[in-house]
């Protein structure tokens, strides 16, 4: 299933024995193994590899060693799962039974989330080492990291490490790390640039014992100051002047000289090598990694091997990756260099690249040879090994690889390759790029369909189906899905159901995984598509066609039923089945599966409603967080931002709510959704408003029409609502009127289309001066309203709204009547529609800016203190929770270090003294 | 303030090809310039006498840039100053006073 395991890689590269000894350093970095985190960020050359590994070989020989895990990475770990892989991989050298679960779960057929894994790590350490034991992580060539989740899973860790872990990065810039929090925490060690240049005395030795030069003080001291004390510098300083005799006059040429030290450096020591030195330099330069074989694979010589070796052992731009001398590198800072130089030779480059490309093709690294063929210019080869190991890529999901080749492959190649266009396609789609992914597949379909015949293939095509792998078989059914899933994403809603059930039609019971993604995707476009009888429909063909594991189909039921509720505005039903899913899938371990994000935003949504506000941005927060992760989850996203935008603002925090809506802005358009942006501006309007500023309001493009193109925002009503908001702001009363009525023509079934259609319709004829009519429609929604316990719809209209619920309280008053609306129930509406400026009545008891902790507890660990605070056993937290008893033990090791305190009855005690209890 | 936001990629500055100067410590020859995707190469002591080199040239958008940016690192070569000159679609707004 994955590819070996390149041990090298997890290898701590050998230190070489004519090392200057830095004391001083390495006692930082012994005591920093106390913190979490030791950070050696500089550009290249300053030592930064040599530094660690050298400390590495002190370790070894001190007699309480913490045992060391290595991880040099490349370009190719810019996957999530590979770069799991060798972090598990190196620490399974250090102990074999840690991570084994972790592992397992990695290599399994449905990737959980990483969340999941990594904390089954964290469990496995915490469980199998003694407390005192030490292992120090190291992840050298950290800046090489581009992804995103990689980070953000490297953060978690950092964020939950046990005490039995030390994390080293080292990096040539800074990693997106929480950096200024572990530093404001005094849970850093840096070594940057400063610490790890030279100092003179590091200088003199350097080039006088270790490169065996004999110069004066004055000398050192010229060249120190010239190389500014960069080690790679000075290093190349003395590899020019090795075996020179006029050592002033080359001092005094270099030191004299402008040009930048490398430049000038890398010339010198260059021209001072033999011709086949030279030769050998330039044409292996378009190596990355170098090994005897391969060399001479590149050059046509014999002497590959004896020449790396002869190039390691005088220091020369190369350094050795093993003990056993098989694989070396350039040194990064020289291989631009090697390779400017190169390119200014006239050697035929491409035919060196053609040359690696085929050697590694042989030994049957397919990474490699393809890697190269591109750069060979040989396309067509490269197209071949692509289209010969395309299965294995998607297996070993190498996506964002494949999709780097792809990027590079000329169109003509893609023209002739229908199939692998469908891949690419595929690959774009998963990618969240929506709009890439459009304009492949009708390229796709052109070449696919022989005359333009809807659903026929060229026979020339089958060839290229064998290869493609097992789930991309059904070529014409996955045309359709990934036709139908754009269309959806894009407001062609329709469009997109015909062509998912077309697709759905064609799609063949194996493997099931396709098949079940598809009737998803068609559920959720009915969904949109305000068609709820068939999205429920579709569940019943489903079942009776294909029965599914029974968890998951309970899952998807109660989905579908909580959705339905909530779309009629019956909220209370809809808060339990949301809260039964959410222990479900907690049950099952699928915390953070779409169906968990959209619990949670639809939650925030209600909870809003009922004007709990913590509980709002509680669950807005976590549905945009899981929203985020996966696909298919539009809708749970713009419902999360739907609720926390209009929470933050109910909390009268408008900065933050602007920026939150900002923030939503900004992700719509990374995956080319910015034709939702009217959501965002239509959840603005209240902000605007609350800003007074009317101006805005007015030039705002978007309509009642753009809006409802928003189903997938959330409810219809609520967004139409804010819609009418405007209006009001700006007088313009007939708009309102329309919108009202509107709303009130739809099915009379739904609660939340009549309540909010009533409540426009009263402010509408209490700005007409009817207000008799007003109270009759008021009192008509409050009584709809008060069963589910409708708030903030409203509360949010302000001052008129007031006024009026204060008549039909005087009305009720009169008449006496006990069915609703009840005063009671005006009563707490009055109560919450307090003026602004004084503080809303359920302000969250613990919010990020009031915290008084440099560092906020997160929600799970909130939920630990307050059973903590009943004095609940670890154990029984974990029963509470639905969590193992390790990550109780995680989270309260956690808990004391942000309270400052050791034990359960501090925490609890500081808890109470900060007042971030929650009061049940 | 939000009006922007509804702005096409097109019209967005950070979409479209620039006039870049990109300035660095310590002289390179003029046959780097192939390596800095043609950028043109000069040479030039600042006022407090460092040795700086300049890189000008249309660099296509903010990938290039970066890729530009990156090449600079991997030398170790000092960065002093990265400056937009002008777009290559629009003016900038002293070039083109008001009718």
């Amino acid at each position: 299933m994955t590819s070996p395991i390149i041990l090298s890689k997890i290898q701590p590269p050998p230190t070489r024995p004519d090392l200057i000894i830095r004391p001083q350093l390495l006692e930082r970095l012994q005591t920093g193994i106390s913190r979490r985190l030791t950070l050696v960020s500089a550009p290249a050359g300053f030592g930064k590899t040599t530094l660690i590994s050298s400390w590495l070989d002190t370790l070894e020989q001190s007699k309480a060693s913490p045992a060391i895990a290595w991880v040099s990475l490349d370009e190719g770990d810019n996957a999530p799962v590979r770069f799991w892989t060798y972090a598990l991989a190196a620490l399974h050298t250090v102990q074999p039974e840690v991570g084994q679960t972790a592992q397992e779960l990695l290599n399994g057929s449905e990737l959980p989330s990483f969340e999941i894994i990594l904390t089954a790590l964290l469990n496995d350490i915490q469980a199998r080492l003694p407390a005192t034991q030490r292992i120090v992580l190291i992840f050298d060539d950290y800046h090489i990291i581009e992804d995103q989740t990689i980070h953000e899973w490297v953060t978690f860790l950092l964020e939950h490490l046990p005490p039995q872990l030390h994390l080293v990065i080292i990096s040539r810039s800074d990693p997106p790390l929480p950096i200024a929090r572990l530093r404001a925490r005094n849970q850093l060690t840096e070594l940057r640039t400063d610490d790890l240049r030279f100092t003179p005395a590091e200088a003199a030795a350097f080039l006088n014992q270790a490169m065996g030069l004999q110069l004066s003080a004055e000398n050192i001291s010229a060249l120190e100051a010239r190389t500014e004390g960069w080690i790679a510098g000075l290093q190349l300083a003395a590899l020019s002047l090795q075996g020179r005799e006029d050592i002033e006059g080359f001092i005094a040429n270099f030191t004299g000289s402008h040009q930048y030290v490398l430049d000038y450096l890398v010339q010198e020591v260059f021209e001072q090598q033999p011709q086949t030195v030279q030769r050998f330099l330039l044409q292996t330069s378009i190596l990355d990694q170098l090994s005897g074989p391969l060399c001479d694979a590149v050059t046509g010589d014999h002497n590959g091997q004896s020449m790396l070796e002869h190039l390691a052992a005088v220091n020369l731009f190369v350094r050795s990756l093993d003990d056993r001398r098989q694989w070396y590198r350039y040194h990064r800072l020289f291989l631009d260099l090697l390779r400017h130089k190169l390119q200014q030779t006239g050697i035929d480059v491409d035919e060196l690249n053609r040359r690696a490309s085929h050697w590694y093709e042989q030994e049957g690294s397919t990474d490699q040879a393809i890697h190269y063929a591109l750069a060979a210019h040989d396309y067509d080869h490269a197209g071949d090994l692509i289209v010969q190991n395309i299965k294995d890529i998607f297996i070993q999901g190498k996506k964002a690889l494949l999709l780097t080749w792809l990027e590079m492959m000329p169109p003509s190649w893609l023209h002739a390759h229908p199939l692998v266009c469908l891949a690419y396609a595929w690959v774009l789609f998963v990618n969240g790029k929506f709009e890439a992914s459009k304009q492949r597949l009708a390229q796709v379909e052109t070449q696919l369909m022989t005359d333009g015949t809807e659903g026929e293939f060229d026979e020339a095509c089958i060839p290229q189906l064998q290869a493609l792998p097992h789930s991309l078989l059904s070529v014409k059914g996955l045309l359709l899905t990934l036709k139908g899933q754009l269309s959806v994403m894009q407001g062609e809603t329709q469009q997109g159901i015909d062509y998912l059930e077309a697709g759905l039609s064609g799609m063949p019971d194996e493997p099931p995984g396709l098949k079940n993604f598809v009737i998803h995707q068609l559920r959720l476009a009915y969904w949109i598509n305000g068609d709820f009888d068939a999205a429920e429909n579709i569940l019943h063909r489903f079942q009776t066609e294909q029965p599914v594991a029974g968890d998951t189909a309970t899952i998807i039921a109660l989905l579908n039923q909580a959705e339905r509720h909530l779309l009629h505005g019956r909220l209370q039903q809809a808060a339990v089945l949301y809260q039964r899913l959410l222990q479900v899938l907690n049950k099952q371990e699928r915390e953070a599966w779409f169906p968990a994000a959209l619990a949670h935003s639809d939650l925030g949504v209600i909870f809003y409603e009922w004007n709990d506000l913590a509980g709002a941005e509680y669950h807005a927060r976590k549905g945009i967080e899981f929203g985020n992760r996966g696909l298919g989850t539009v809708r749970a996203v713009a419902a999360g931002y739907f609720g926390l935008i209009q929470t933050l603002r109910a909390q009268n925090n408008l900065a933050e709510a602007s920026r939150v809506a900002d923030e939503m802005d900004g992700l719509l358009q990374e995956v080319d959704l910015g034709f939702h942006l009217p959501i965002s501006n239509v959840l603005r309007i209240p902000l605007w408003i609350a800003q007074n500023d009317l101006d805005t309001i007015r030039q705002l493009l978007p309509t009642y029409q753009t809006a409802a193109l928003s189903r997938l925002a959330s409810q219809v009503s609520k967004l139409t609502s804010l819609v009418a908001q405007r209006y009001l702001a700006l007088n313009e009363i007939d708009e309102v009127a329309v919108i009202a009525s509107n709303l009130l023509v739809a099915d009379d079934q739904n609660i939340d289309d009549h309540v909010n259609g009533r409540v426009l319709l009263a402010l509408v004829h209490q700005a007409q001066g009817d207000r008799p009519q007003a109270l009759i429609d008021l009192t008509e929604a409050l009584a709809l309203a008060e069963p589910e316990g409708y708030i903030r719809t409203f509360v949010d209209f302000g001052p008129p709204m007031i006024a009026l619920l204060h008549d039909v309280l005087a009305a009720s008053r009169q008449n006496g009547a006990d069915q609703p609306p009840t005063a009671d129930y005006i009563h707490t509406l009055l109560k919450t529609a307090q003026p602004l400026d004084a503080p809303p009545p359920n302000a969250p008891l613990l919010s990020a800016a009031a915290s008084p902790l440099l560092e906020p507890l997160t929600d799970r660990e909130m939920d630990v203190l307050q059973l903590l605070a009943k004095g609940y056993s670890n154990r029984k937290i974990a029963d509470e929770l639905v969590i193992t008893p390790g990550t109780v033990k995680i989270h309260t090791s956690h808990i004391y270090s942000k309270l400052d305190v050791s034990n359960r009855t501090q925490a609890v005690a500081k808890a109470r003294e900060l007042a971030i209890l929650l009061t049940t | 303030m939000s009006q922007n936001r509804f702005f096409s990629k097109t019209q967005c500055p950070f979409h479209s090809a620039a006039e870049y100067q990109i300035k660095v410590l310590g002289w390179l020859g003029q046959d780097w310039s192939d390596w800095f995707d043609g950028l043109t190469i000069t040479n030039q002591a600042e006022v407090d006498s460092e040795p700086v080199t300049v890189l000008t040239g249309c660099v296509i958008d903010q990938a290039a840039l970066h890729g530009i940016l990156r090449k600079i690192a991997n030398l170790g070569l000092p960065l002093l100053a990265v400056n937009r000159l002008h777009s290559k679609t629009t003016h900038a707004p002293n070039e083109n006073p008001k009718a």
